[in-house]
């Protein structure tokens, strides 16, 4: 039996054990390097999983995915895969665009250049700070400020999301909570 | 050329799709569509071109051929899946974009001035 095959059915019988109440619709390709899909819904909940053999699993979960997106989130293996949908389902969570800061401002249509004015540093300090893998969460809240948003972090379990706000101290050591300042 | 949010960028494809003189083949309509998309995406969007890229990037991607599915009663007609719409491709060269709740997005006549279910 073909192996992506066999894979899809593994998923859907983890999911449909798990979530009995879910509808599932498995869309099988023509060709056996083709694309499959699996559409799981639950309530107003709708995920669609992508899968084929040289990439594994893509995850979406969230309104208007636009003609031509590709998956949010990727997934090596069904175990992968499936603990990740049961967290999408248990929490209502939806899955979003990734982005790093750099495509980030892209998306946002600011340049280097304007970002660097907004946020009054140099141009070269943007870039740095665009190709940095460690970001203080205060730096991070300042740049997605500057591109018109606002900042929030939440840590996602199997049976709740919570809304995370940071303790800051001020120059004067005064300690009030991030949502305060 | 300026970048343009992906709305827009989208709005711009279908328009071009709708613009563009009728194909006369099923290869013909999906390369058109094809050719339509990179091009707008190039112009628009710095985002380099990917495609074996399997997370979304930001950028928009044409229809694959190992997207492709046959219809069943409909043997001149190929059902392209995507992740939220399916393109339907006739053999006269008539394109039709719907939803995954088959709403339509956008529907096109081939040469022969007939759409994809006629």
């Amino acid at each position: 039996m073909d192996v992506m095959n066999e894979k899809i059915r593994e998923l859907s019988s983890l999911l449909s054990a798990r979530f009995p109440g879910a509808e599932l619709s498995i869309d099988e390709p023509d060709s056996e390097v083709g694309h499959w899909y699996v559409d799981i819904t639950l309530q107003d909940q709708h995920i669609t999983i992508v899968a084929n053999k040289a990439h594994g699993f893509g995850v979406t979960a969230r309104d208007g995915v636009a003609y031509g997106e590709g998956s949010d989130e990727t997934y090596r293996t069904v175990r992968d895969v499936f603990d990740r949908i049961k967290r999408l389902l248990l929490s209502g969570a939806h899955t979003q665009e990734t982005k790093s800061l750099s495509q980030l401002r892209k998306s946002r249509l600011v340049s280097q250049v304007e970002l660097a004015k907004r946020l009054h540093i140099k141009q070269g300090s943007v870039s740095k700070l665009e190709h940095r893998d460690d970001v203080l969460v205060t730096t991070l809240k300042n740049v997605v400020s500057s591109l018109g948003g606002r900042l929030e972090l939440r840590a996602v379990f199997d049976d709740e999301v919570v809304n995370l706000q940071f303790e800051h101290k001020s120059h004067d050591g005064r300690v009030t909570q991030a949502h305060e300042q | 050329m300026g970048q343009l949010s992906k709305t827009e960028r989208l709005a711009m494809i279908f328009e071009r799709v709708r613009s563009a003189p009728a194909s006369e083949s099923a290869e013909e309509a999906l390369s058109q569509l094809e050719d339509i998309i990179n091009d707008v995406e190039d112009e628009f969007t710095e985002i380099p071109r990917n495609p074996p890229a399997w997370a979304s990037d930001g950028r928009l991607y044409p229809p694959q051929a190992d997207y492709a599915r046959s219809v069943v009663d409909h043997p001149t007609v190929t059902r392209y899946r995507s992740i939220a719409h399916n393109t339907f491709i006739a053999a006269n060269g008539a394109i039709e974009i719907r939803r995954l709740n088959n709403e339509m997005v956008l529907s096109k006549a081939g040469i022969d001035g007939r759409k994809v279910w006629t």
